[in-house]
């Protein structure tokens, strides 16, 4: 079996922003449709990372996901951005069932330096297809959304980043003793991102009660 | 710090055996553990990690035995949870069903745990693993167990729409919710998508007669809940398979064995022969026809028909299979075919769970005093 | 508690050993590091896990309980990490709130469950046999069972594999392997009836021939991890592994490696020639369908696969070619998935997708008619036989009380062998018989409560 020798390519900080925020973009679409948050019918197919992933077709929930995803580059681009959370709560008390946590750790040098860094687009895009078959995958432990649910987003930045008008501090929605996994990661060199879901701890009878 | 950063600073990883083997893990509506998911999925092939899950069944087993404080259930709920994660295909060795049985026998009679919807979730969850769930759901109503919860009501409805009992379903709806059962809002939903389900059906139904294909009168044919996304919804609505003893009620009961031309020579009526390693022991229990007992190995022939070469699947010309050395100096040298079996009979304790288990699948409520029973 | 209740409980609380297998593979590390899937664990990893395991329901009452490594190492956590250095920021305006629609989505799927089609013949609806089969392991990506030309039924139970010859009913013992080897984790038989393949946990395949009762040879090196599904087609034996290799292997030559597919990124469940033997069609726990091509291996196509199918949301172990239709191949997906989809594996085009409520193990054409057989597992164990092309249910039946993982078919067709995790092995007359349906159904001997038929 010979080795392929794997061709690099070159990673700008501007270009790794980009690829984190449309891969961010993507994997909340994903959650939104695997668990249940928008109905089925509301989400259409299209290819990416080498997948055939679901998109929304409501212009509301677009228009969130885009505004987001240009905020979350200009972050990643100033090196400010610590990690995005996608939150789901229940409609009816605003409990927080599941937190799906990407954490980014970023090339410090690069933010400061303006250098570049190399590795193959094709192994990054391997990277984060192996994430988002986990996300689809992971009905196999999480408990039953039941019940209707709402989302939210949490940006966690660098102290010192200037609050954008359309944000606002929030608290940070955490999970009692919540249950913890981690998935795959992935890296283009300048930011490496880690997926952890959290999800409440169900409680034998708590599916019937209020 | 909260739970979710001093994850992700440790580095800290989770196994990946939930997703090699997620095929194997049935859905769970409240959700598992993944940490002990993975080490039970690990437990299937390493000796090691079973005996540690079998060890620590065993003594959460004990300590049902050995509690002391005021909530006697709750031991029972944490090993009922545990035996669930612990075994995630389920199956008739973990357990579960007779773990069910003892906890709900041990409470029935109860005024304390009368009206504890934990309670009553063992017995939905008991339900679900039988054949036979109308049989719990009547003896809940004869005891007055679990009625003021919405979920009774639900469960049992539920039921009655995948036996195509509708009327029946409605009115457990009506009856849920002229009771007050609580929460009611929950009752209420659920009744209103029964209904848009049951308008479905109805139109699709009268589509039919008018394309004229007459209803297939055997095979009964289930109710279908709704098409979800989350493997694990599909498990809640309750739906049934159909078992044996169900298909006995359908209006065209094809008993086993019956007679067939393709089977000449072949006999109608299992054999009891008791002696072989095959019978288990367990005809005098059964009493409905339909149940299909193991039977030897050796009384089952299949002779193949003469078909046309198009449709058969005939041998095709001997493969000149390349001999490894070590196999050529060595031939195996094999006992002749001989008639009786070499499989090692399993360890008895396996047996008997998987043999009570089939037990009480079939009659769920045969270890109760018969006065307790709904008449 | 009565004492009657104890006596049950002391089966399980005496019970030292597994009820499954006591003859199950030590893990090897080793091997498992060398799928990149299988992270390395921390030791922290595993005493976490063991400590979840004992412990882990007392979490909640007794927060503060830690082992002292874990107390010291939160302390120091704590102390690097500034938390004021965060600030935790959301949108002002938030996402919509979803509108609740009632189930309207639902009669978009091709299943109508009360419509049935009229048969010409009678499906028995409960098996015609059912046989004890101790130690099947019940495992979703497995494939133990298989019905050879020369009508010789193959069942791996544990380590060891049978024989079942269906015109005498002889059984015999093929091989029984260490417990190191073992279990088995594949067997297919050979088109001619004669040589047998086993698959190996341990990577390894043997061959055997079934007449001598003699092993012939073992293939190693080809797979890193078990080998979990194959396919013959004439001389050449493919094998599909864990590893997600898919090996194509001519057992006439000393050195049997010919090709080596790579597509899947997880294991590969199912594996299946096409009649013509001239595709390879392939599923696997990465959800996806390859389509191989014995053409390709002269063209320049960047990858080696024809078709890359990729529709499916779960693993797909299921896969069979339509008998009376060239190119035409159905596949059944994982619990998650849960349907049915035809493939055209010429253009790769998905021509119709059915939902069936379970999760799909096997599927098997009739070779009479034009009906396609589906054995399920999560959540109701049931075998559905289904009208092709109105993909409409003809019968539904039921027995196991297990997934029911493994179907094969006798070499007439008309017998159709399933077993399942409840360790039975049961046989129904699904497929009927080629001449009855030339004829009308009236039976020779009327079946009791006949008259019942009417009553309705």
């Amino acid at each position: 079996m010979a080795l392929r020798t794997v061709a690099k390519d070159i990673i700008t900080l501007r270009g790794s922003a980009a690829i984190v925020s449309e891969f961010f973009g993507y994997a909340a679409n994903s959650i939104l449709y695997n668990r249940g948050v928008y109905p089925e019918e509301s989400f259409a197919k299209v290819k990416k990372y080498g997948l055939p992933l679901l998109l929304t077709q409501d212009e509301s929930v677009k228009s969130f996901i885009t505004s987001l995803t240009a905020q979350l580059s200009e972050w990643l681009e100033a090196g400010k951005l610590q990690r995005v959370v996608l939150v789901i709560m229940s409609k009816a008390t605003n409990e927080v069932l599941e937190r799906w946590n990407f954490s980014i750790e970023t090339d410090s040098e690069v933010v400061e330096k303006g250098v570049s860094r190399e590795k193959s687009d094709k192994e990054i895009m391997r990277e984060i297809q192996a994430i988002m078959r986990q996300i689809a995958s992971s009905i196999t432990y999480l408990p039953c959304l039941d019940e209707p649910c709402v989302f939210d987003v949490l940006a966690y930045t660098d102290k010192d980043v200037t609050v954008p008008f359309t944000w606002i501090e929030s608290d940070p929605k955490l999970i009692a003793n919540p249950q913890m996994v981690k998935l795959h990661s992935f890296d283009t060199k300048i930011h490496k991102v880690d997926t952890l879901v959290s999800y409440k701890n169900d409680e034998w009878e708590e599916q019937w009660s209020n | 710090m909260d739970p979710e950063t001093e994850f992700l600073t440790s580095k800290r990883q989770t196994g990946n055996e939930w997703e090699l083997f997620k095929e194997n893990v049935r859905p769970l509506k409240r959700g598992r553990n993944v940490d002990l998911l993975n080490h039970a999925l690990k437990a299937h092939t390493n000796d090691q990690l079973k005996k540690s899950l079998l060890e620590n069944r065993r003594r959460l087993i004990e300590a049902i035995d050995e509690y002391t404080g005021d909530d006697p259930l709750q031991p029972w709920l944490d090993c009922i949870k545990w035996v669930q994660e612990a075994f995630p295909p389920g199956g008739d060795f973990s357990g579960l069903v007779l773990i069910y049985e003892q906890c709900v026998r041990a409470f029935w009679h109860s005024d304390r745990y009368k009206d504890d919807l934990r309670y009553l979730k063992v017995w939905l969850e008991y339900a679900e693993h039988c054949s036979d769930a109308e049989v719990i759901y009547s003896f809940l109503d004869a005891n007055d167990i679990g009625k003021t919860h919405s979920a009774y009501y639900l469960a049992y409805a539920l039921h009655m729409e995948s036996q195509s009992k509708m009327k029946a379903a409605n009115d457990l709806f009506n009856l849920g919710l002229s009771s007050n059962a609580q929460p009611i809002e929950k009752l209420r939903d659920a009744y209103k998508k029964f209904l848009a389900r049951s308008m479905r059906t109805k139109a699709s139904e009268e589509d039919l007669k008018e394309d004229d294909l007459p209803v297939r009168s055997f095979g009964t044919v289930l109710a279908r809940g709704e098409n979800q996304r989350q493997a694990s919804k599909a498990f809640d609505l309750g739906r049934n398979k159909l078992k044996p003893d169900q298909v006995h009620r359908t209006p065209f009961s094809i008993f086993n064995d019956t007679s067939m031309d393709v089977m000449r020579g072949h006999h109608s009526k299992p054999k009891t022969d008791l002696n072989s390693w095959h019978a288990l022991g367990r005809k005098a229990e059964r009493n409905k026809e339909n149940t299909a007992v193991p039977a030897k190995w050796t009384s089952y022939k299949i002779p193949q028909r003469p078909v046309p070469r198009t449709i058969g699947a005939v041998a095709s010309a001997h493969i000149e299979v390349y001999v490894d050395e070590e196999c050529a100096e060595q031939p195996k040298v094999h006992d002749e075919k001989d008639r009786t079996s070499s499989v090692q009979l399993r360890e008895l304790d396996g047996r008997n769970i998987k043999r009570e288990t089939e037990l009480l699948r079939e009659n769920p409520l045969r270890n109760f005093p018969s006065n307790s029973l709904p008449r | 508690m009565d004492a009657g209740s104890l006596n049950s409980f002391s089966n399980l609380k005496g019970q030292s050993r597994c009820p499954l297998q006591e003859q199950l593979l030590q893990r090897r590390n080793s091997k498992e590091n060398l799928d990149r899937f299988i992270p390395n664990r921390s030791a922290m990893d595993f005493d976490y896990a063991h400590y979840m395991l004992t412990e882990g329901r007392k979490i909640k009452e007794n927060p503060t309980v830690c082992s002292p490594a874990r107390e010291a190492y939160r302390k120091q956590l704590a102390e690097t990490l500034n938390m004021n250095r965060t600030r935790i920021l959301a949108f002002k305006n938030k996402p919509p709130t979803p509108v609740e629609l009632f189930p309207s989505d639902h009669s978009t799927s091709s299943v109508h469950p009360t419509k049935s089609a009229k048969s010409r013949r009678h499906i028995p609806q409960s098996s015609e046999r059912t046989l004890d089969a101790p130690d099947l392991v019940d495992d979703f990506y497995l494939n133990l069972l298989d019905w050879g030309s020369s009508n010789v039924l193959a069942i791996a139970l544990g380590n060891t594999v049978y024989l079942w010859d269906a015109s005498d009913s002889s059984t015999s013992e093929l091989v029984t392997v260490d417990d190191e080897n073992g279990p088995v984790t594949s067997v297919n038989w050979a088109p001619d009836g004669r040589h047998i393949a086993i698959g190996l946990n341990n990577s390894e395949v043997q061959l055997w021939d079934s007449g001598s009762n003699r092993q012939l040879r073992t293939l190693r090196d080809c797979h890193r991890s078990r080998v979990g599904s194959m396919a013959w087609n004439n001389h050449i034996l493919t094998t599909g592994g864990m590893d997600g290799l898919i090996v194509i292997n001519d057992v006439r030559i000393r050195s049997h490696v010919v090709e080596t597919y790579r597509g899947h990124q997880q294991e590969v469940c199912g594996l299946k020639w096409s009649a013509s033997g001239q595709q390879l069609a392939s599923g696997g726990n990465d959800n996806l369908v390859h389509i191989w091509d014995r053409s390709m291996a002269s063209s320049n196509s960047p990858t080696q696969w024809l078709h890359r199918l990729e529709d499916h949301t779960s693993a797909v172990k299921a896969l069979a070619w339509c008998p009376f239709q060239s190119n035409l191949l159905a596949s059944g997906g994982g619990g998650g998935d849960r349907t049915i989809k035809f493939w055209n594996t010429h253009t790769g085009a998905c021509l119709n997708s059915v939902d069936t409520g379970s999760q799909v193990c096997a599927l098997l054409w009739n070779k009479n008619e034009r009906e396609l057989l589906s054995s399920h597992g999560f959540t109701q164990n049931q075998l559905i036989l289904w009208k092709y092309p109105s993909m409409v249910k003809m019968a539904e039946l039921t027995g196991h009380t297990s997934r029911v993982l493994y179907m094969a078919q006798s070499p007439d067709g008309c017998t159709v062998a399933s077993a399942a995790g409840d360790e039975t092995l049961r046989f129904w007359n699904v497929f009927g018989v080629p001449e009855v349906a030339a004829k009308p159904s009236p039976k020779v001997n009327p079946e009791p409560f006949s008259h019942l038929n009417r009553i309705r």
